[in-house]
């Protein structure tokens, strides 16, 4: 008995020692919070439900209703690509997006800078709702910290996107929370539930790493540039008006 | 629907995560551009390419069974960014070279236009593609 008492004691102290050790690893502002500064490799999600058991981890099947069901079986991009047209990528696509993202972090915003078509987005870390009373491409965020965990809660937005490069749809009715977890000096955990009660029955969760990349600056991305497939026409803008399988006035 | 595996190259120690080298086309579709029911070969002498975001293009010289000169564009689907990254510069392709484009997808619109995840000069080494070797 005291040498089960002691085994535990030492695999208690040896957790502990770790726990401290990551949480000691984690740089912070001198506010006190954790410092998501920085330049971050993301996995690129093209499906939000599967997993690559390494940096990504979806929940397998959508939970979807059967007006989402309808909506994903109808999708097809050669008959309007949003993103192929470099229209705002929305939300969730630009945190899908494989090309790397920049944080700035003070006591009062937080910054995210998007590689990926020079996007930027800016937070206010207040707690407060800065809707500016128009749904937009990647809605309005109302931030909070639990713990060294900032959440970052996102709706009004202006259903013009899709969830990821596969086409699951989102409604104007999505609510996007998510949850930055610095885990030591050089990760992050970003967790993302999806709440969407018009295209799924419930809520699901995508969870994948962030790697710091301290050898990396941002370089500038025109998708306009270049884009042949826009201009010789094998690529069209979406047809939003058949874009939802749904009359939004019988959701208001 | 088909999309390209994530590659990731060998870490270079346990603290560093794998930088993905990601040869699937973030940026749109392939399936809706490029019929990725069906494959082709390609190989031409390459006349041009555009090093530009969204992503590269290459233009090349194909001589047919006929023995005329069909000309072609082809995407790999990565940017510069990303090869910059990766150790490539654009002067690492040589206008002039013999390139070779395998497991090609053909455009839609049924024009001279394809897409591939990988390009190759004539001996097989592969180009734009993975971390450049120094």
């Amino acid at each position: 008995m005291k040498f089960c008492k002691a085994k535990l004691a030492g695999a208690l102290l040896l957790a502990f020692t770790f726990a401290a050790h990551a949480a000691n690893d984690v740089p912070r502002l001198s506010n006190g919070k954790p410092d998501l500064n920085g330049i971050w490799a993301r996995p690129y999600v093209p499906d939000m439900a599967r997993s690559n058991d390494r940096n990504q981890f979806g929940p397998g099947e959508l939970p979807f209703s059967a007006l989402g069901r309808e909506n994903f079986e109808n999708y097809n991009a050669s008959e309007g690509d949003y993103t192929g047209s470099c229209m705002p990528f929305g939300l969730m696509r630009a945190m899908n997006s494989p090309d790397p993202i920049q944080f700035m972090q003070t006591d009062t915003h937080f910054a995210l800078l998007y590689e990926q078509n020079t996007w930027f987005k800016v937070i206010n870390l207040d707690g407060e709702d800065h809707d500016p009373g128009i749904p937009t491409w990647f809605g309005s965020t109302v931030a909070d910290w639990e713990g060294d965990t900032l959440v970052l809660t996102t709706s009004n937005f202006n259903g013009k996107t899709r969830l990821d490069t596969l086409g699951h749809p989102h409604s104007h009715k999505l609510t996007v929370i998510e949850k930055y977890t610095r885990r030591d000096a050089t990760t992050m955990d970003y967790e993302v539930t999806v709440d969407d009660p018009i295209y799924y029955t419930e809520p699901f969760t995508n969870r994948r790493v962030f790697t710091l990349q301290e050898d990396f600056e941002l370089i500038e991305y025109s998708c306009e540039e270049n884009n042949k497939s826009l201009f010789e026409g094998r690529i069209n803008p979406p047809d939003y008006d058949n874009w939802h399988n749904y009359d939004p006035a019988d959701y208001e | 629907m088909k999309y390209n595996k994530l590659k990731m190259t060998a870490c270079a120690a346990a603290a560093l995560a794998c930088l993905p080298l990601l040869q699937a086309n973030a940026h749109h579709s392939i399936a809706g551009e490029f019929d990725q029911e069906v494959t082709i070969q390609l190989k031409g002498v390459l006349t041009a390419f555009d090093w530009a975001n969204p992503h590269l293009w290459y233009y090349f010289d194909v001589t047919n069974a006929n023995g005329q000169v069909e000309k072609w564009q082809c995407t790999t689907g990565t940017n510069p960014n990303r090869l910059l990254r990766a150790g490539w510069k654009k002067e690492d392709l040589v206008i002039g070279s013999v390139v070779v484009f395998d497991n090609a997808n053909p455009a839609r619109d049924s024009s001279n236009t394809c897409y591939t995840p990988n390009i190759a000069l004539e001996d097989g080494t592969r180009i734009f593609s993975g971390r450049r070797e120094q």
